[in-house]
């Protein structure tokens, strides 16, 4: 059986890249998928305590955060969209009209 | 099994309130399906009297928690105490007072099409934050946090300006990181303690052996979320850009509601674990940190704001730092500081945003600098604004004096009981602060009456319009406050004791 400590490791790796691809790439898209990264490490690590602690939390938990993280997505798609109506672009960087 | 069903069946009956907020949510949704071209005065007038409806049947649990005491529902998931229902009672006052905003704001009158959502989603943003203040379990928290965000991002959309699709975009996406890092937290608390009910005695007992430093780490992590919803140092940054690009009503309920909301929940943590974890120190140190941080660069970055909305952004910043100072004293004059002060900071926001809106009507721009000379012009809205910059000052003869009073007070008793000079040395800053924020809350009045106005095109009309009535009706008690403040400390009380 492989050691849970693996699985957390690899749930930190996860979130550490959704956090790099959050900070360094310009695209709104590239954004989104930073978030989903972090998110599904959440879930792994999530399910990895369920199984230690002998518990069912973790792992309903882990479906709320699934059910989640789809409806905050489509929101998010939405007001690209609209951003992107306006602005013509999905650069980050190029969407900064609010300065103060 | 017939048990568990039983207990549900029997909890249900104890969240009415919520559960007419979401049956209203759907109504809205529902009509507005229906007759697509209603107006914006039919759907608020609706969630007016949905909040008034929903306020008596706070007061109703309210006398039954007096009768019968504070109880669990649904499996520790939700608790129904005296101090989540203060809270409702604030967001029902809160959701009451955005809708009549609502009917008289420029920015949301005009709306073509999807009032009714606009309505909705205040309803459903109170909704989800009255299970924020009632939970008990971290996924709770968790949903009921995704609850105000998501309906957050797109209340501040309907600005329906170019800006407005950014802000809510950039607020989306600080929105989706901050939460994210909360789950981490969450995740690693969880795993530590064995245990998602945080106020039970398997969490408690697991936060007092775990390992001190991924709990700390857990911790952090959980804190950035709540820093997020209150706009404190460092997770402020979407502030200035949604209040700026949100309507005028979304915006005033942006500084008040989820920052209620989030620092009753920092309120339970701090005392059903923080007061037994090993970290105690350091967490008090940090919160400290985040307080003179919050109120620091909050008071800076509205020295040197143009657009009056900015400014109240960053004050709103700032008064999330009065407000972490009452979290680092935590005692029981600190409890009731808090809750005075939101009360206050209700009034003194939602006036303070009125006016601002009332004098862009006129003036035709919501710079600072467009207000020039109207003052003597506007005799009306010119005295209420001092009135309303003076409160939010916090000098006498306004009740923002005694909102700020009591946290210096309740900080200088925890300086007494606790001897550190640390205590001291952030009271010392908070009132070097309270000092700073005379500069740019005094520049509205100072444009107002002593620049001469350069433009004449004033629109000004003789008559007195509905939202001047509101505007006085909320800053009047502002005056009455200061001279009986008992009143409104008596309203406290009887949620406390």
């Amino acid at each position: 059986m492989i050691p849970s400590t693996h699985f957390l490791i690899i749930a930190a790796f996860l979130f550490s890249i959704g956090i790099i691809i959050l900070i360094i790439k310009r695209n709104a898209i590239a954004a989104l998928m930073g978030i989903e990264l972090m998110l599904n490490a959440v879930n792994i690590n999530l399910v990895v305590f369920s199984n230690l602690n002998r518990q069912m939390d973790g792992q309903m938990f882990v479906i709320f955060v699934i059910v989640v993280a789809v409806a905050e997505a489509a929101v998010g798609l939405a007001l690209l969209l609209q951003v992107y109506k306006s602005y013509k672009t999905s650069d980050l960087d190029k969407i900064s009209k609010l300065k103060g | 099994m017939k048990e568990q069903l039983f207990h549900i069946l029997q909890s249900t009956g104890f969240i009415g309130p919520e559960l007419f907020l979401v049956s209203l949510f759907i109504l809205l949704l529902v009509i507005q399906i229906i007759y697509p071209k209603t107006g914006q005065t039919v759907f608020a007038g609706m969630s007016s009297l949905g909040f008034v409806i929903y306020l008596k049947l706070v007061l109703d649990q309210l006398l039954l928690v007096q009768l019968e005491g504070s109880r669990e529902i649904y499996y520790e998931m939700l608790s129904l105490d005296k101090w989540s229902l203060f809270f409702k009672f604030l967001f029902a006052i809160a959701g009451l007072v955005t809708s009549f905003f609502s009917i008289v704001s420029q920015d949301t009158k005009k709306m073509e099409s999807g009032t009714g959502e606009y309505n909705s989603f205040i309803i459903i943003l109170i909704a989800g934050l009255s299970f924020l203040v009632m939970a008990d379990n971290f996924l709770i928290i968790y949903l009921a946090i995704e609850l105000i965000s998501i309906s957050s991002f797109v209340l501040t959309f309907y600005g329906k300006k170019e800006k407005s699709a950014e802000a809510g975009f950039k607020y989306f996406i600080f929105g989706a990181f901050s939460s994210a890092l909360m789950l981490y937290g969450i995740s690693l608390v969880y795993g530590l303690t064995g245990s998602l009910i945080f106020t039970d005695s398997i969490f408690i007992e697991g936060v007092r052996k775990a390992q001190e430093f991924p709990l700390f780490l857990g911790f952090i992590l959980i804190l950035s979320g709540f820093l997020f919803k209150i706009a404190s140092v460092p997770f402020h940054e979407w502030t200035p850009d949604v209040y700026e690009a949100a309507p005028y009503p979304v915006a005033a309920l942006f500084s008040i509601a989820p920052k209620a909301g989030a620092m009753a929940v920092l309120f339970k943590f701090s005392y059903t674990f923080f007061k037994i974890s090993p970290f105690h120190y350091n967490w008090k140190v940090m919160i400290a940190a985040f307080a003179i941080l919050s109120l620091t660069v909050g008071n800076f970055a509205a020295l040197f704001q143009k657009n009056a909305k900015r400014m109240l952004a960053y004050s709103s910043i700032a008064h999330t730092g009065f407000i972490l100072l009452g979290l680092f004293a935590l005692n029981q004059l600190a409890v009731k500081a808090l809750m005075f002060y939101l009360l206050i900071l209700l009034l003194m926001n939602f006036a303070a945003f009125l006016l601002v809106e009332k004098l862009a009507g006129y003036t035709g721009s919501d710079d600072i600098s467009g207000f020039n000379g109207a003052g003597r012009k506007l005799p009306f809205i010119g005295t209420l604004a001092v009135i309303i910059m003076i409160s939010l000052t916090g000098l006498p003869p306004t009740a923002g004096f005694y909102a700020k009073f009591l946290v210096f007070s309740a900080l200088w008793e925890s300086y007494q009981s606790s001897g550190l000079t640390l205590n001291l040395v952030i009271l010392m800053a908070g009132l070097l602060n309270t000092v700073l924020a005379l500069f740019y809350y005094l520049r509205i009045p100072y444009y107002l009456y002593f620049r001469k106005a350069e433009n004449n095109n004033l629109i000004l009309t003789s008559t007195i319009s509905a939202s001047d009535i509101f505007v006085s009706l909320l800053s009047i008690p502002l005056l009455v406050l200061f001279f009986k403040p008992n009143w409104l400390i008596n309203l406290v009380e009887t949620f406390l004791n």
